[in-house]
């Protein structure tokens, strides 16, 4: 969840309950291709979940965020308030 | 957007703005909804008006109400064929006091209550709790005065009792009289409504 791009997932994945590979890429406007890498970096640590189907015949991914990624989440922002408080 | 480390204070911006975000994009096509059913039954209560002022008898056109939902419906369908990118869980909500709301209007006139301002009360709570969902103040006391306008028919009611016989002011003229204000509370609810909430959405996008 380090990187700018894996946070920009996450968080815009924790507000709603799907989104669809092309919506994410507007929002978070990375490239196809850093998008993908990162999506399937947070499948394999159990984050994100991507399903892959057909909208008609065009092919169409789905992701969503699973529990896991959503405690990894709030973890995350704990640790940041914490070290922003201390701060402050 | 790339792969590069970000500090504690950037973090925190990207996640406000990425959750801001998705929060804008709810709203976005909430108005059509309004302004397709409001048109409709707008244009349905005129339909009513104008043929049951001409016919003799009111009671055969009163299945042209059910003509709202089958309109309503083939609208939605049309214009609301968009494909949807992103599903929230504020979209599903709205959509499922929407349905509930939907299909009791649509089985009040077999229940012996009292149509116009059953419809117009349930229309009014869905709107006021759509509108305190999206946050919108302005649709939120449409929503109310909704509510409150449906007692104007009680009112309407006891004062044509009061004033004219049911000979001078019957069956027909009275239907015609409440029609009319059911098309103007409606227009106010449904279509008025829409337009802000439209309005906003555009705002929000410039």
């Amino acid at each position: 969840m380090h990187s700018e791009l894996r946070l920009a997932v996450v968080s815009l994945l924790i507000s709603v309950e799907s989104a669809d590979f092309v919506y994410i890429k507007e929002q978070t406007k990375a490239t196809a291709g850093n998008l993908s890498v990162q999506l399937d970096k947070l499948q394999k640590a159990g984050y994100v979940k991507v399903e892959k189907g057909f909208k008609g015949k065009m092919p169409r991914t789905t992701c969503s965020i699973t529990p896991e990624g959503i405690s990894a989440f709030e973890e995350y922002v704990r640790a940041l308030r914490s070290y922003l408080g201390d701060k402050i | 957007m790339n792969e590069k480390r970000m500090d504690e204070a950037e973090s925190l911006e990207l996640i406000t703005s990425m959750i801001n975000d998705s929060r804008a994009r709810m709203t976005k096509n909430l108005g059509t909804p309004f302004l397709i059913w409001g048109y409709t039954t707008v244009a349905v209560s005129i339909c009513q008006v104008v043929v049951v002022a001409c016919a003799e008898d009111f009671y055969p056109y009163l299945w042209g109400w059910f003509a709202i939902p089958v309109v309503g419906w083939l609208l939605m369908m049309l214009f609301n064929k968009q494909e949807k990118t992103v599903t929230n869980y504020i979209d599903r909500c709205i959509n499922a006091l929407w349905c509930a709301i939907g299909v009791a209007a649509f089985l009040l006139p077999f229940t012996g209550v009292f149509v116009f301002p059953t419809v117009i009360m349930l229309i009014g709570v869905g709107t006021a709790t759509t509108a305190a969902v999206v946050k919108d103040k302005t649709v939120k006391c449409i929503g109310y005065a909704a509510i409150f306008s449906s007692l104007l028919f009680s009112v309407v009611r006891l004062l044509l009792s009061r004033l004219f016989t049911f000979e001078q002011f019957g069956g027909k003229e009275r239907y015609l009289v409440e029609c009319i204000i059911f098309a103007v509370i409606m227009f106010l609810l449904l279509v008025v409504s829409g337009h802000i909430l439209n309005y906003k959405k555009k705002c929000l996008k410039n």
